[in-house]
């Protein structure tokens, strides 16, 4: 029992972070349809930047604020500079154009700060060795237990902003018929920047959370999770917010227990693969993922 | 600036042929140039690493140019056709040569095989799965490694010249020219293969699917063969370029960049520098991409650039992928389908080749030519370079 326990506590941890970039994910492909492959690398950059912030001037949690600010105009210049007039082009040229930024971003981060290997990262939540629950046999560390409750609150802010703003009733209406949007007044355009902004200061807290848990930052940190997270965004529709949620932890969840129950045929080796299979069966029986809306395309 | 009216020029008549045997000629005349001009060192070195890079490149651009299924796991089928290589060499001692087809029919059956079940994907979906298959590839290989050597790898796999050519097989210079003319010699297998593939009538079997996948079914095309076969092919010809770098790496290690999903995104890059849906792209964007790497390595070194950006430079890595980075995505800007897709737009305000009207009777053959008829509107795939305009 306390072995399922410690599975699931470090499942929800993982699993939180990979909710957060599907999160992302999520919101840019409302927008514009575009799977962003730099999303796990723009988060990357922002928790550089929180790192560079907080060694220099600020305490952790100011410099991870502003690095979300950091985050927001860096996904905003991206989509109003590069992704908008490419996408005017051909849609394929966008795919590439990420590609290209997830390549170069990854590379950029090491160029500008001039730290070819991993620079200390301050912990956002305690993390002395001593500081856990102990629940029936297993331990869960505070940091975990605080980046569960950050995914959690980061879901439900977002939630209301869907739900309760005018900006949030935008972003949906663009969302739902991208042709008719405009019509009713909507400025499509700020939203689709908006919500590529939104989706790159919710990828810097992502990004934070990556680099507290492992008290460190390092260009390489997101590649794996971000794979994992696209996983999580399939899974859960792509075009769902709670399926995002949902999916995300359930897949830290799965790989998790994958990898501890199974050591000699998964182990750490195979671990983030988990998501990819299952993601993998999943689509074949249901291709528009769990929670996703079915489209029907004309000819 | 507006030109004077281009040249016109009517498909397959004399002029098109003289422009198409100059180009030819052009193209044949660098692949076997090493033949009569002394190379520089290890200029044979990386000649064949740039075919090894357009074979891989090719192969995608079957699968992604002309068919429209988008693959970032190409390095999967890259590394198994280095490894099947590897350990027929190394652990049942078989000649390289042998090795070959036995490579690239394994790789063609897991291509099917891969091809079956993204059937019922398109796009993002299926980029994720092949996405997959390149994340899983370095982690299986670690995890046999019994069959692999896991993560130390195999180590002096050798392919020495036969005697034949001439070539001593004690001299590594004269392994590597060997090596050359390989991959150059799969490298046109391939062109070949890609080229009356595409030409052929599965060639608009596969493009209609690519424009418009409902519409081709509609039209009595067998998707699902279509698309499990092209997969299959494509695989087929990746895993021959993972045969050729093995031996041009005479090691096989599961850290290699060709075989991760970097690899994947490198191959991908090419082929879109060159041209998504050309024939020559792979191969202009090889040579590209290999140039422009080896100079954004070198910057650092050159003599030429003032103090302060050597001062600037000091103790920053990665300067060659931000450069590349950059240069790929003003690429996007300038010309999204390539340099040959520009060049292509370029080469029309002077000569544009009209497609000869089919006679009557070939018209009542060709039924599946009725798809050209279809305005071609690319929903997701958005390469809508017309093939007939001639690949070469």
């Amino acid at each position: 029992m306390h072995r399922f326990l410690q599975y699931l506590f470090d499942g929800l941890s993982s699993g939180s972070i990979y909710a957060l970039i599907a999160l992302g994910l999520v919101l840019v492909y409302r927008g514009t349809g575009h799977l962003n492959f730099a999303q796990g690398e723009m988060a990357m950059v922002s928790a550089y930047m929180a790192w560079w912030l907080n060694t220099n001037w600020l305490s952790i949690w100011l410099a991870v604020a502003v690095s979300m600010v950091f985050g927001f105009l860096l996904g905003a210049v991206t989509e109003v500079v590069i992704i908008r007039p490419i996408g005017r082009r051909s849609p394929f040229a966008v795919g590439v154009a990420a590609i290209g930024l997830l390549l170069g971003l990854n590379a950029l981060a090491p160029f500008v700060w001039k730290s070819p290997v991993p620079e200390a990262f301050e912990s956002l939540f305690p993390s002395k060795p001593e500081d856990f629950a102990r629940i029936g046999g297993a331990t869960w560390r505070y940091e975990n237990i605080g980046v569960l409750v950050t995914t959690l609150v980061v879901a439900i802010l977002l939630y209301l902003l869907f739900q309760r703003t005018k900006l949030g009733l935008a972003m949906r209406a663009v969302a739902s018929n991208p042709a008719s949007a405009p019509l009713a007044g909507i400025k499509t355009g700020q939203v689709l920047m908006v919500s590529w902004g939104l989706s790159a200061a919710v990828g810097a807290v992502g990004g934070a959370m990556v680099a507290s848990l492992n008290h460190n930052v390092n260009s390489g940190m997101m590649l794996a999770i971000f794979f994992s997270a696209t996983a999580a965004a399939m899974l859960g529709g792509f075009d769902s917010l709670v399926g995002a949620v949902v999916a995300g932890i359930a897949l830290g969840v799965i790989e998790n227990m994958a990898a501890g129950y199974a050591p000699g045929l998964i182990g750490q080796d195979l671990k983030g693969s988990v998501s990819l299979l299952i993601i993998l069966v999943v689509l074949l029986f249901r291709p528009t993922g769990l929670f996703g809306a079915k489209k029907v395309e004309r000819v | 600036m507006r030109m004077s009216k281009p040249l016109r020029i009517s498909a397959g008549g004399p002029a098109h042929w003289t422009l198409r045997v100059i180009g030819f000629g052009a193209i044949a005349y660098i692949a076997i140039s090493p033949m009569f001009r002394t190379l520089k060192p290890n200029e044979y070195g990386q000649l064949a690493d740039i075919a090894i890079l357009a074979l891989a490149a090719l192969s995608l651009n079957l699968l992604v140019g002309f068919t429209g299924q988008i693959s970032i796991g190409h390095s999967a089928f890259f590394g198994l056709g280095a490894y099947t290589t590897a350990i027929l060499i190394h652990t049942h001692h078989w000649s390289p040569g042998w090795t070959f087809p036995v490579s690239a029919a394994l790789c063609f059956v897991v291509g099917v095989l891969v091809g079956i079940p993204a059937l019922r994907l398109t796009g993002v979906y299926l980029s994720l799965v092949t996405l997959a298959l390149a994340e899983l590839f370095p982690a299986l290989v670690k995890n046999f490694s019994d069959l692999t050597g896991g993560s130390r790898g195999i180590q002096s796999i050798r392919y020495n010249p036969p005697s034949w050519t001439g070539l001593s097989t004690r001299s590594t210079a004269d392994r590597t020219e060997w090596l050359y003319w390989l991959a150059l010699a799969m490298l046109v297998i391939g062109y070949v293969v890609v080229r009356n593939l595409v030409k052929s009538r599965v060639g608009r079997a596969m493009i209609a699917v690519r424009d418009n996948t409902t519409a081709a079914a509609v039209m009595g095309v067998h998707v699902a063969v279509v698309k499990t076969v092209v997969f299959g092919i494509s695989a087929a010809l990746a895993g021959l370029a993972g045969c050729v770098f093995v031996l041009r790496q005479t090691q096989a290690n599961p850290e290699n960049v060709n075989y991760t999903i970097l690899g994947a995104i490198i191959f991908l890059v090419i082929m879109v520098v060159g041209g998504t849906a050309s024939l020559l792209g792979p191969i202009v964007g090889a040579f590209v991409y290999y140039r422009v790497d080896q100079f954004t390595r070198d910057i650092p070194q050159k003599e030429y650039l003032p103090g302060f950006v050597h001062d600037f430079l000091e103790g920053r890595p990665n300067l060659a992928t931000v450069v590349f980075a950059t240069l790929l995505i003003l690429l996007m800007f300038v010309a999204p389908f390539g340099i040959v897709g520009l060049a292509r737009r370029i080469g029309r305000r002077f000569v544009v080749v009209v497609p000869r009207p089919p006679t009557s009777r070939e018209a009542a053959e060709a039924v599946p030519e009725a798809l050209e008829a279809i305005p071609s509107t690319p929903l997701e795939s958005a390469v809508p370079t017309s093939p007939s305009q001639g690949g070469t």
